[in-house]
């Protein structure tokens, strides 16, 4: 396969994807429990688009016409899981939510009926 | 027995103040609660100018994460029964007892006062009944068990029933999949017949363009909890 210009593009690409991954990590605004899906991703992409064999192996196998449609499909999954999987961390975040609110307003309740057990304590 | 009556509180400033001096009239015996899920109206102020017993929740968590903080705060109280009224008005607190008896004589987990048993007072539009027998249906079909007023939210709980859903209580519209909740983890559920009054002020959670989506997303929920529950369990 000869280095086409859209081949260069593609590397440079996936390479610019990768280092905003690594900054997003490094500076804290990514937790590595998430970044792995993504960089899963972007290692595909790599891959794919260093050694295009691989793909047109692949799209053969699977009778792809057009193998740039295998390279779509293995991202278009990709995508998919990394919708679901945030999806499913907004459930979890939305019940520990819960949980913080209800912990709160329950102790707030006794916060409160506390202090008026000491006011009226305080009064006599 | 210690009995403590839930009344979930959302934007009620018209209501609340009324249907809390029935039940005190009725019930001067029963301790009340009342769960302010975050109103934006004067809720809070009227609940703390009464002097009345209340939690208020920091954020909105709608009626199911509303409902489970007061069976949270009635675990850790201790109370033997606890009971879950509307605070709109539909429930009349007289039938506290008609609800209650049936927990007390240990007969069953949890009694659903329903308006569909002897077919008196409000019974509510014809659309939505038909959407409550459907729910009915459904519910037999899941768990084998026939009860009628699935969407009542004035229901009582033993103990036991109490503390599960402490721990586990369903959001959004969660009467329906409380019900099935307790039955597949081998609660008894029974209704008591009970008057229901057409809601006195304000407006209700559910309005007629979410029915559909109200419907759709109840079966749905039920569908998937018992499809992901698998076989029934037996209690101790």
């Amino acid at each position: 396969m000869e280095w086409n210009l859209f081949r260069i593009a593609l590397v440079a690409g996936v390479l610019f994807y990768l280092a905003i991954i690594y900054f997003l990590l490094k500076a804290g605004k990514l937790s590595v429990r998430y970044s792995i899906i993504w960089l899963a991703s972007g290692a595909v992409m790599l891959m794919f688009a260093l050694f295009p064999y691989i793909v047109l192996v692949l799209g053969d196998i699977f009778r792809v016409i057009n193998p740039v449609n295998f390279v779509f499909i293995v991202e278009f999954v990709f995508v998919l899981f990394i919708l679901l999987s945030l999806s499913s961390a907004i459930s979890v975040a939305e019940t520990k939510n819960k949980q913080l609110a209800q912990k709160a307003a329950l102790l707030e309740e006794r916060v409160r009926s506390l202090e008026a057990g000491q006011k009226t304590a305080g009064h006599e | 027995m210690k009995t403590l009556v839930l009344i979930p509180c959302y934007n009620e400033e018209e209501n609340i103040e009324k249907v809390l001096s029935r039940l005190y009239t009725a019930r001067p015996d029963v301790d009340c609660l009342v769960i302010n899920d975050c109103s934006t109206d004067s809720s809070e102020t009227i609940l703390k100018a009464g002097g009345h017993r209340y939690i208020s929740l920091p954020v909105n968590l709608g009626i199911g994460g509303g409902v489970q903080c007061g069976y949270q705060y009635a675990v850790a109280h201790g109370y033997s029964i606890t009971v879950q009224m509307d605070g709109d008005g539909q429930h009349n607190p007289e039938y506290l007892d008609a609800v209650c008896s049936k927990i007390e004589s240990g007969e069953a987990d949890m009694c659903i006062g329903s308006r569909f048993l002897t077919k008196e007072g409000f019974q509510s539009s014809a659309m939505r009944r038909f959407g409550i027998k459907i729910l009915s249906v459904l519910i037999q079909a899941l768990c084998g068990k026939k009860v009628r007023d699935v969407t009542s939210g004035f229901r009582a709980c033993g103990k036991e029933l109490t503390a599960f859903y402490a721990a586990n209580y369903a959001q959004d519209y969660p009467e329906p999949e409380a019900i099935v909740a307790a039955l597949m983890n081998d609660f008894k559920i029974t209704e008591a017949p009970v008057i229901m009054e057409e809601r006195q002020g304000g407006v209700s959670s559910i309005t007629t363009l979410r029915s559909a989506y109200y419907m759709v997303k109840v079966s749905l929920a039920l569908i998937a909890y018992r499809l992901t529950f698998g076989p029934k369990k037996k209690r101790g």
